[in-house]
């Protein structure tokens, strides 16, 4: 298996444990929150709000600007 | 001859100015801000900061160290006795303005927001067809993208106010498994970031997630559907 297939598998394999983690948070009493309740936990501070609008605006330019 | 001790003069009862009071808050502020840098928010802005400037991009350097100075100021400013002061009736126009992003306004918020879902709708369509249209790194695509992400910063710098509610309380265990994939997907990238030939050089066998994004971004349907991607996030997280 080569690094490239490696690194990929990795990547996926955090995406799909995200999503998974995520449905289970959907089910009925369930202690594991939503990835919105994280955000709103994470965005219930004014200092956690601005960071993560910031680190959304750096996702935007990181990506197109120069 | 016996001499009688005077008072103090009269300056303590006198009533503080509002300059004297920004003065005495603006020095208690700079002296709480060394430990607003060790706040962890701000460590992961000034650790992105540093890893953004050893990779090249000293552009997004120079902004992610900015956003953590700023953050550590306003964390400093934000312990200082100024809110008291607010809440016992002084400057109430500052104090209402930054209430508009409170945890308590949230439902008033989202309610806003749902009446203006098919307008912005139509302009995030708009804005990702016509910006997805320009070359990646262009100054057109810089402009284009800085000003909604600049927007937004202002917007939720300005307007944002600590929740007085308590925080809806997470199970440890839910939490710790949130962090295993948000730092572990993280690390990866960070691995793969060092495994490159150099910081600022991709490469194929170790791709990092911008690497991998690259074929999708190279087309202009590819750039309008992530540009809405992201508008959509931003709009998600103004929700929460």
């Amino acid at each position: 298996m080569s690094s490239h297939a490696i690194t990929i598998g990795g990547y996926l394999l955090f995406l799909l444990l995200g999503i998974g983690l995520n449905a289970l948070a959907h089910r009925r009493g369930s202690v594991i929150p939503t990835m919105g309740a994280m955000f709103t936990r994470i965005m219930h501070s004014r200092t956690g709000r601005i960071a993560v609008v910031a680190w959304w605006a750096w996702l935007g330019m990181h990506l197109f600007s120069k | 001859m016996v001499k009688y001790r005077r008072d103090p003069p009269a300056k303590e009862c006198r009533p503080v100015s509002a300059p004297d009071a920004r003065h005495g808050a603006f020095g208690l502020s700079l002296r709480r801000f060394p430990r607003g840098l060790a706040h962890p928010v701000v460590l992961t802005f000034l650790v992105a900061a540093y890893f953004s400037y050893v990779s090249g991009d000293s552009v997004r350097a120079v902004y992610l160290l900015a956003v953590g100075l700023a953050l550590a100021w306003d964390h400093a400013r934000h312990r200082s006795p100024a809110p008291a002061a607010a809440a016992a009736g002084q400057d109430t126009g500052r104090l209402g303005r930054m209430a508009g992003f409170s945890h308590e306004s949230a439902e008033r918020r989202r309610a806003a927001m749902m009446g203006l879902l098919i307008p912005a709708l139509i302009t995030g369509l708009a804005y990702a067809l016509v910006v997805g249209s320009f070359q990646r790194y262009s100054w057109p695509a810089t402009i284009a993208v800085c000003i909604p992400a600049a927007a937004g910063v202002i917007i939720a710098w300005w307007v944002s106010a600590g929740s007085e509610s308590e925080p809806e309380r997470l199970s440890r265990a839910g939490v710790a498994a949130w962090a295993v994939v948000w730092v572990g997907a993280s690390a990866w990238e960070l691995t793969a970031l060092y495994l490159q030939p150099s910081l600022s050089t991709d490469s194929y066998a170790h791709p990092t997630l911008s690497y991998l994004a690259d074929p999708v971004l190279a087309s202009v349907p590819g750039r309008a559907v992530v540009l809405f991607g992201w508008l959509a996030f931003g709009w998600y997280l103004a929700r929460r």
